[in-house]
């Protein structure tokens, strides 16, 4: 049908079709290589959508392009940032904050209270944030002169400094963000912040260039580029940062497996860095299951969870739900379970059930005292590890589990709606909404909303209370109650403290942890050596 | 063959109809729901009232049959909605993701078959002799490697040992070398298997024999009696690898991160993002099907004995 010549014509018209096709773009020089400080990303940050009242991009970009009003400092405790003070009515319905002077966006446009104004309000009026309490409870907003804003609400609101200092979606924008300029529902057009950082090059999907702010008000402006690199695959990120082509990867930005550390770890090329987290894993328990609706099955389970093994037993002691970073927490209002296996066996027996010495477990009415625990490792690779221990765990004590791992859409599914599980491995969030929003989000219940992780009219009215409470004395003694009563129902089996782990090579100097997770690092103080 | 066509066409239609149908099925069976998938994708809790909005305003209140008759509509008007977590339209984005991957699948599948082809006939003409047994293992043991590690060994031999290539990305040339690379070696051993199997039948033929007796010309006796003879099993064989190739890009471009329309249609799964997967799936099997009319028009053209409109052979 074609000889020899039209088969190689048709070869090399091909192959120079798909050569042609391929853009050719000019490798950065070296020179410019190292005024760049390349991080891996799971997640493209969307920098073409990225307006600070929504939840395009992720959180550490729009952290480091808007600055908050208040900073959250940890443990409850707030700083100034672009407000330099603020006060609080007694009934806690009206806040006046107070704004740095002298403090431009990047497009050297002036920070005020017009434009304060104007991002709160666009951030009140998204329907995605009607759930937050600033977006429930604001009534006006007012600028009675450029460096004041007055927040009033129509009840006593007692989470808005936590959601001011979260990385979306109350941080501050400039009116000139959006045509037309100031106008509430305008159109985004492009992320112009008060941060260190402003948008240099998007490619979506690839990667995004973010260029110091020359305005940058608070410290000296970078002389670096960061440069966001979205690599999806946790090998590729490893092998990125093997070949170079990444100067620093981890965290919730982009983890590396647990198991690839030690390709890091005794290198003089690389350096790991391991930091606070306020996020904990946990167990949900289905209260509904008629096993674990007795309380003395709850708290066999945690007093048969050895949590020493998680991780290589590498974690902190594990003394109940929530770290002790976090707010309202001590060392001794958090109660919790230590591992006693004999103690577990005797509440067991306590319920009614006989040990089965044939099966090793213990079982009633001929049944097996069994359960399905429900678990995901797309997000979370090392909850499929942690499963297994805690199934071993849970053999000691003569209870059988069934790991079941779904995949992501199927599991969130599984804890949301459909409550398909005994047991079901979770997270608390992080930083400002622990622990109130947290709490309110998943133990919560009322009779429109059934409670997602626990049902107790108890914690729900402690939480109702903590609402309510301007201070922050009375609101530590809610909490006081909010964690025994957590404890005394055992609504739940703690596992794991989280932490964050970083790598990067070891020019990369001046690695600073910042004090929330949702801006991981001090970015702006990250430079490079000479290799 | 006017008549062929049109029948075609209706045929097209009609499995268009029912596949959307299928995967618009699938996915409203498929447990995880769109609106607390893009909720907690976004870093915010899933509560009753905002999932119950964004399904409203998504259509997803709507019984499955207002669901369906409602994109298909749009789907008529040259629409394929817009993605729940971008809120851009499927089509612009489906078309902008759409260039890494044609380069990426259109380079392996050329060089696939011009190293498979070559391999594959010396491989049959030489059957049974040493160097075909040791070609015809590498084969067996290459089929037996998933695409997934060869990327990860050439990423970490070629990147990280001997750094000499990017391991990530899609910027330059340079960029497409590995993931090219790992999907020429995986789909070739196949076709080499395949092609090797053909030379071994046809060459048998008599009238193969025939022009091998009277001693015709090497560059007369192949593209002219041996591969012309195999042309229609070749054309079948690479008209039914090609979802292989979609399947194969979905691997690589999430390695190697690139940013192309097979990643995006499995973010898209996983996100439960329903006009994209649609639209997406949509556009693979219009691919498809496009591309297997193009081969019986092939058929028809390699061997006037195929008629289209009676799709048999008349000897």
């Amino acid at each position: 049908m074609f000889g020899r010549s039209g088969f190689g014509v048709i070869a090399v018209v091909l192959l120079l079709f798909i050569m042609g096709c391929s853009q050719h773009v000019s490798s950065p020089s070296a020179a410019e290589e190292d005024k760049n400080i390349v991080v891996a990303v799971t997640q493209d940050t969307e920098a073409d959508k990225l307006d600070a009242s929504t939840y395009y991009g992720s959180r550490h970009t729009h952290a480091a392009i808007y600055d908050a009003l208040v900073d959250y400092k940890g443990k409850g405790e707030f700083a100034p940032s672009l407000a330099e003070s603020w006060e609080i009515s007694d009934d806690g319905r009206t806040y006046i904050l107070h704004l740095q002077n002298q403090v431009m966006f990047s497009d050297g446009s002036p920070l005020n209270s017009a434009a304060v104004k104007f991002s709160l309000e666009r951030a009140v009026s998204r329907e995605e944030n009607a759930s937050l309490e600033i977006s429930r409870l604001l009534q006006k907003v007012e600028a009675p002169d450029d460096q004041t804003v007055v927040l009033s609400f129509k009840d006593t609101a007692t989470q808005v400094l936590y959601e001011l200092s979260q990385a979306r979606p109350y941080r501050i924008m400039s009116p000139n963000s959006v045509t037309p300029k100031g106008d509430v529902n305008g159109t985004f057009q492009k992320a112009i912040g008060t941060g260190a950082w402003k948008i240099g090059e998007y490619q979506p999907g690839i990667q995004t260039v973010l260029i110091p702010n020359d305005h940058y008000w608070l410290e000296q402006p970078s002389d670096y580029s960061l440069v966001f690199k979205v690599i999806t695959d946790p090998q590729a990120r490893v092998m990125a940062l093997q070949s170079g082509e990444v100067d620093l990867a981890g965290g919730e930005l982009g983890n590396i497996p647990m198991e690839s550390l030690p390709v890091f770890q005794n290198n003089d090329n690389y350096v790991i860095e391991t930091g606070n987290s306020t996020m904990s894993y946990f167990m949900v328990i289905n209260q509904h299951n008629t096993s674990l609706a007795d309380k003395n099955i709850r708290q066999a389970i945690n007093y048969g969870n050895d949590t020493s093994k998680y991780a290589g037993g590498s974690g902190d002691p594990v003394r109940g739900l929530f770290q002790e970073k976090v707010a309202f927490i001590s060392d001794s209002n958090q109660p919790s379970y230590p591992y006693n296996p004999e103690k577990a066996k005797q509440l067991i027996e306590a319920s009614g059930y006989q040990w089965n010495k044939n099966k090793q477990l213990y079982e009633k009415d001929g049944q097996v005292l069994q359960l399905r625990l429900v678990i995901q490792s797309e997000e979370y690779p090392e909850w499929k590890e942690m499963a297994e221990i805690f199934q071993d765990n849970m053999k000691q004590i003569g209870i059988q589990i069934h790991i079941v791992n779904q995949e992501r859409a199927a599991y969130y599914d599984t804890l949301w709606s459909t409550k398909e599980y005994d047991l079901l491995m979770y997270r608390t969030y992080t930083d400002a909404q622990l622990p109130y929003r947290f709490l309110s989000s998943l133990f919560y219940d009322s009779p429109s909303s059934p409670g997602v992780a626990y049902q107790d009219k108890l914690l729900s009215d402690l939480l109702d209370q903590i609402a309510a409470t301007v201070s922050t004395q009375q609101q530590q003694k809610l909490f006081n109650q909010v964690f025994l009563r957590m404890n005394e129902e055992a609504m739940s089996v703690p596992i794991y403290y989280a932490k964050q782990t970083f790598v990067h090579t070891s020019h990369v100097v001046d690695f600073r942890f910042n004090a929330i997770e949702d801006n991981p690092l001090k970015w702006h103080y990250l430079k490079k050596e000479a290799k | 063959m006017l008549r062929s066509m049109i029948h075609r066409l209706f045929m097209l239609i009609v499995t268009f109809v029912l596949f959307s149908l299928f995967v618009f099925t699938l996915m409203r069976l498929a447990p995880g729901d769109p609106a607390s998938m893009l909720l907690l994708e976004i870093g915010a809790v899933p509560e009753q009232s905002i999932v119950a909005d964004l399904q409203k305003q998504w259509g997803l209140d709507q019984s499955f049959i207002q669901q369906y008759l409602a994109w298909a509509h749009h789907v008529f008007q040259g629409e394929l909605g817009h993605s729940f977590s971008s809120g851009e339209p499927v089509l612009s984005e489906m078309i902008e993701r759409l260039g890494p991957t044609s380069k990426l699948i259109a380079s392996s599948f050329v060089l696939t078959l011009f190293i498979s082809i070559p391999i594959g006939i010396w491989m049959g003409l030489n059957e049974g002799t040493m160097a075909d047994r040791v070609v015809y293992s590498m084969t067996i043991l290459g089929l037996s490697i998933p695409l997934y590690w060869l990327a990860i060994l050439l990423m970490y031999t070629l990147g990280v040992i001997w750094p000499v290539l990017p391991v990530v990305g899609s910027s330059t040339i340079r960029h497409y070398i590995l993931p090219v690379t790992a999907m020429t070696l995986v789909q070739s051993v196949y076709f080499i298997r395949m092609v090797r199997s053909y030379t071994i039948q046809y060459s048998k033929f008599s009238y193969i024999e025939a022009a091998k007796t009277r001693g015709l010309r090497p560059s007369i006796f192949y593209p002219s009696y041996l591969l012309r003879s195999m042309f229609i099993p070749i054309l079948t064989l690479i008209t039914t690898s090609l979802p292989s190739f979609f399947g194969a890009s979905i691997i690589t471009e999430t390695i190697f991160s690139f940013p192309g329309f097979s990643k995006y249609m499995l973010e898209a799964i996983f996100r439960r993002d329903f006009p994209v997967i649609q639209g997406s799936a949509l556009f693979v099997a219009a691919f498809i099907f496009v591309f297997n009319y193009m081969t019986d028009l092939l058929y028809f053209l390699a061997d006037p004995r195929v008629h289209l409109d009676k799709q048999r052979w008349e000897v």
